[in-house]
């Protein structure tokens, strides 16, 4: 975290903008390196391990998001329509 | 996409230029989140109105530490905050979620955000990224169709942003000299939908003799302009620091990207509304509205609340028809002052007791137009019909909610083991059943052959049925092996939690003043006897009747 985003000193000019982003950026960075990037059509296509995963797991929040793809698929199914259609 | 696009920039924007720009600049996907271009067209028309708090000039230190900010902000606080924070809430458009943050607690990290926070604060400005928001509309009336009128834009903002609210909630919502209203129920503690149901259940079966007038916002969030909320909170004394942060983080430059049948549109301008999906904005909206509320209630009766609010939820209850329509043409005139509208649609006129008895009394106005009759209203998620909480109807609705749950989940439960369908059932379908129960249990106590309470039994039964099996049919068995309280003596703890929540009410909620005056516990130590004609509230007053209720009562 040090190495991504350098400490700020409060005598600095700085922009809130900017300081921001390279905060985002370093966050962002981190997790690129530690997950990865994945493309999420591509995923979804793919054999679901999390859900295997989530199937041995006995904790609650485990079980909600075992719950959640289910959950989201039926709101996804319902496509919003023009209302003069 | 386009219509629902022309729908939300005319409600976002308080003089609507509804053109739709073209698609912006190529976007990239991380994690399941789309990235908008960094920087969207800034807005002037709104700033430009303001130049006082367009001002980039730092506070000085002074006015720091009177706003109270820098007390908030520190490092341990930013992480109790950052534990406390569901780990399933959505991300922003940087796509930075909860649980990332989480993994990065025992890093510099909370270190540098500390930092930026502070940094930010002396400047007065927050970035210009925490105004970009995703807004999903939701289906509002699941029984019509889902088109952009029938849906409820939540926004989805970035989590530092999230983050900086939740540690400055409390000041946004003490500074000045704010007396909210103690009519004002939503999100404020020591109040609850269920004190607000149980106050009107009273004053309608104290017989008011008038209608009970339900009244609805049309799009209340998303119609507060900041001119008029500025005006408010300049009246309520608040910071000029703290003003000069809600208008950044509210009103300043905000763009929005709408998500419509899973296609994102490019960023759109907004110059109104408060973001639903945004931590200040209930606090900001029941600031907003706190001047309607005082008004309503100077002309109330003796002990009597003229008035009930949960957030933009509200009802009026007056003795005379003709009280009744005084205080709405107040309201009228304060929605025309703020810029709010009323759906009168969703507005309610519910005859009860001996004005249902009556001929069928002259039409309320409300804008020159007559509130509808009602027979039932859904207030709160609880259905009132004219003699007070219509339980009935009540358990058939919270049963219909969990048989639509239960029927979902046996589609796609097969593979589950007992465990992860215990899981669901307990944070899941019990909740759900469980709304109102306290309440309803108390109807019960008054009424052993209370329907509502069969229905809810057999669908309860039903819930222990999908995790325990078919052939498990002794559904007391049945919760003694799973651990859970059966029925009654769980509707009993709920109960009881009730009533220690009354103990803590507020002093300013109405039902505390109703209760004062009928001797309950707190104010004398003998017990009193509930017959079971007496209404509802009764059955709090005691509570030697709350925790024992096979006693028999005392004269």
């Amino acid at each position: 975290m040090d190495t991504l985003f350098p400490s700020f000193k409060g005598s600095e000019r700085f922009d809130v903008n900017m300081l921001n982003s390279i905060l985002c950026a370093a966050v962002q960075a981190i997790v690129e390196r530690t997950l990865g990037i994945y493309k999420l059509e591509e995923s979804r296509k793919k054999e679901d391990k999390a859900a295997k995963q989530l199937l041995a797991e006995l904790d609650m929040s485990a079980s909600i998001q075992l719950l959640k793809p289910a959950q989201q698929a039926s709101v996804v199914a319902q496509q919003m329509v023009s209302s003069t259609g | 996409m386009e219509v629902c696009i022309e729908h939300y920039s005319k409600m976002f924007n308080s003089s609507a230029s509804s053109s739709i720009p073209s698609a912006g600049p190529s976007r990239y996907t991380l994690n399941n989140l789309c990235f908008s271009p960094p920087h969207p067209p800034a807005l002037t028309s709104c700033s430009s109105r303001i130049p006082a708090l367009q001002s980039s000039e730092p506070f000085p230190e002074s006015t720091l530490l009177a706003s109270g900010l820098l007390a908030n902000i520190w490092i341990d606080k930013i992480k109790v905050q950052l534990g406390r924070m569901s780990s399933t809430a959505s991300c922003g458009t940087d796509g930075i979620t909860v649980i990332m943050l989480r993994h990065l607690l025992e890093t510099s990290f909370p270190k540098h955000l500390h930092q930026l926070y502070l940094a930010w604060l002396r400047t007065g400005q927050t970035p210009r990224r925490w105004n970009e928001s995703i807004v999903y509309p939701l289906c509002q009336d699941r029984k019509e169709p889902y088109t952009a009128q029938n849906s409820r834009p939540i926004s989805l903002v970035c989590l530092f942003r999230k983050l900086f609210e939740a540690l400055i909630l409390p000041i946004v919502s003490t500074s000045g000299k704010m007396p909210y209203s103690g009519v004002q129920a939503g999100f404020r503690s020591g109040y609850s939908t269920l004190t607000n149901v149980l106050t009107l259940d009273h004053e309608i079966e104290a017989d008011a003799g008038s209608p009970i007038l339900f009244f609805d916002f049309a799009a209340a969030f998303d119609k507060v302009g900041w001119s008029h909320l500025e005006r408010e909170l300049k009246a309520q004394d608040i910071n000029p620091l703290v003003l000069r942060l809600i208008h950044q983080l509210m009103f300043q430059d905000m763009t929005f990207s709408l998500i419509v049948n899973g296609c994102p549109s490019a960023q759109q301008n907004r110059n109104c509304g408060l973001l639903q999906g945004s931590p200040l904005s209930p606090i900001l909206f029941n600031r907003f509205i706190n001047s309607l509320l005082q008004s309503l209630k100077w002309q109330s009766r003796p002990s009597f609340p003229s008035a009930l609010f949960f957030a933009d939820d509200w009802v009026i209850i007056s003795p005379t028809i003709q009280h009744a329509q005084s205080l709405i043409d107040m309201a009228t005139r304060w929605a025309d002052q703020h810029g709010m509208a009323f759906n009168i649609g969703k507005c309610g006129s519910l005859r009860t007791h001996t004005a249902a008895r009556t001929p069928m009394p002259p039409s309320i106005l409300l804008n020159d137009q007559p509130i509808p009759f009602v027979n039932t209203y859904k207030y709160l998620s609880v259905m009132f019909a004219s003699k007070g909480i219509d339980f009935d109807s009540q358990s058939t609705l919270l049963c219909e909610r969990v048989g639509r749950h239960l029927g979902a989940l046996r589609w796609y439960s097969a593979s589950w083991c007992p465990r992860i369908q215990f899981n669901i059932l307990k944070s899941i379908l019990l909740p759900t059943l469980e709304y109102s129960l306290p309440l309803l249990y108390g109807h019960f106590l008054k009424d052993g052959k209370s329907k509502a309470w069969v229905t809810m039994n057999t669908v309860y039964n039903n819930c222990l049925q999908w995790m325990a099996g078919s052939a498990a049919n002794r559904p007391h068995v049945t919760c003694h092996l799973l651990g859970l309280l059966p029925r009654k003596d769980r509707a009993q703890h709920l109960l009881s939690r009730f009533y220690l929540h009354l103990l803590s009410m507020d002093k300013n909620n109405p039902l505390q003043a109703i209760l004062d005056k009928n001797f309950w516990y707190p104010k004398t130590t003998h017990r009193i006897a509930v017959p079971n004609h007496h209404s509802l509230l009764f059955q709090f007053l005691n509570p030697l009747a709350v925790f024992t209720p096979h006693l028999p009562n005392l004269g």
